[in-house]
């Protein structure tokens, strides 16, 4: 895959959509280079932060590196990503484990071209012209983008949301069901409303929690 | 090349694929073996094997003699 050492204009920007096969890139990281091909088989979360060396993206890294245990748990890894140099990620990176203690484990990419940031349309231009947004992408392990989060640079990332995000993926994929509201691991899921007079009929003697034909939850 | 440290010295994760590659083996059986993560695995086998310093073959890679030598070297 060829690199490029031009900016790619802000026009070009595309922006990768839900179900959608993401495309595949390769990039300098702070784990030297890396594809996002490399992944297959894991689910990624894919994130951006506006740049290095500032205090709420310090925040969310330690906050990330606190959750990477349980992630990997659940087979899912991080890739960071920012505008910023390799250089400038590691001296971060360093400085991080110095002055609180925290080792960021994760692969950083140093998109200086913007070719990734662009690709996925991390830049949004009335947030910032030249930082990436705080940007999320849940991607599976077959390669499709099942979660997108965009947060604005002022205010830092939710961890427990991003886990109860992949948990409820998880849960989803593994019994074939929906999750309602505010749904917590150990919680009831939905049953997926039934598509026919048939069937409606029916659900409501299937022994699940229903309150109407269409409102179905259960135990998993 | 990358799989290499600026004194030409193999880099941690090189050695340890490339030690664990002495025999023909998947990249899943390396990362179990190396405790690394298997995208790390991948990275390195692919700038490795472009290097030559690995074969593959349906799927299993292992260690060339110019590989071997490399290891040899440090």
């Amino acid at each position: 895959m060829e690199t490029t050492s031009e900016i790619t204009p802000l026009k070009s920007v595309t922006l990768p959509r839900l179900d959608s096969q993401v495309p595949d890139f390769e990039a300098m990281t702070t784990h030297g280079v890396l594809r996002l091909s490399d992944f297959k088989g894991s689910w990624v979360i894919l994130f951006s932060h506006p740049a290095d060396f500032t205090p709420v993206c310090t925040t969310e890294f330690m906050a990330f590196a606190e959750i990477a245990p349980e992630l990997k748990k659940r087979k899912v890894e991080l890739l960071g990503l920012s505008i910023d140099s390799a250089f400038s990620h590691v001296a971060w990176m360093r400085n991080i484990k110095e002055k609180f203690g925290v080792n960021i484990g994760f692969p950083v990419i140093a998109d200086s071209t913007r070719k990734v940031a662009s690709l996925y349309g991390m830049i949004h231009p009335e947030d910032s012209t030249t930082e990436t947004s705080r940007c999320v992408f849940i991607i599976d392990s077959k390669g499709v983008i099942r979660t997108m989060i965009y947060y604005p640079l002022s205010t830092g990332r939710n961890m427990d949301e991003i886990m109860r995000v992949i948990e409820a993926l998880q849960t989803s994929d593994q019994h074939g069901v929906a999750t309602p509201a505010n749904w917590r691991p150990g919680d009831s899921v939905i049953v997926p409303p039934p598509q026919t007079v048939e069937s409606a009929e029916q659900r409501v003697k299937e022994g699940y929690e229903c309150t109407d034909w269409y409102f179905c939850k259960k135990a998993v | 090349m990358p799989c290499v440290t600026a004194d030409g010295s193999l880099t941690e994760v090189a050695r340890a694929v490339l030690i664990a590659l002495q025999t023909r083996t998947s990249l899943e059986a390396v990362a179990n073996a190396t405790d690394l993560p298997l995208f790390r695995i991948r990275a390195s086998v692919r700038e490795m094997h472009t290097a030559e310093l690995l074969t593959e073959q349906s799927g299993e890679y292992e260690i060339t003699a110019k590989g071997a030598e490399t290891l040899e070297l440090g």
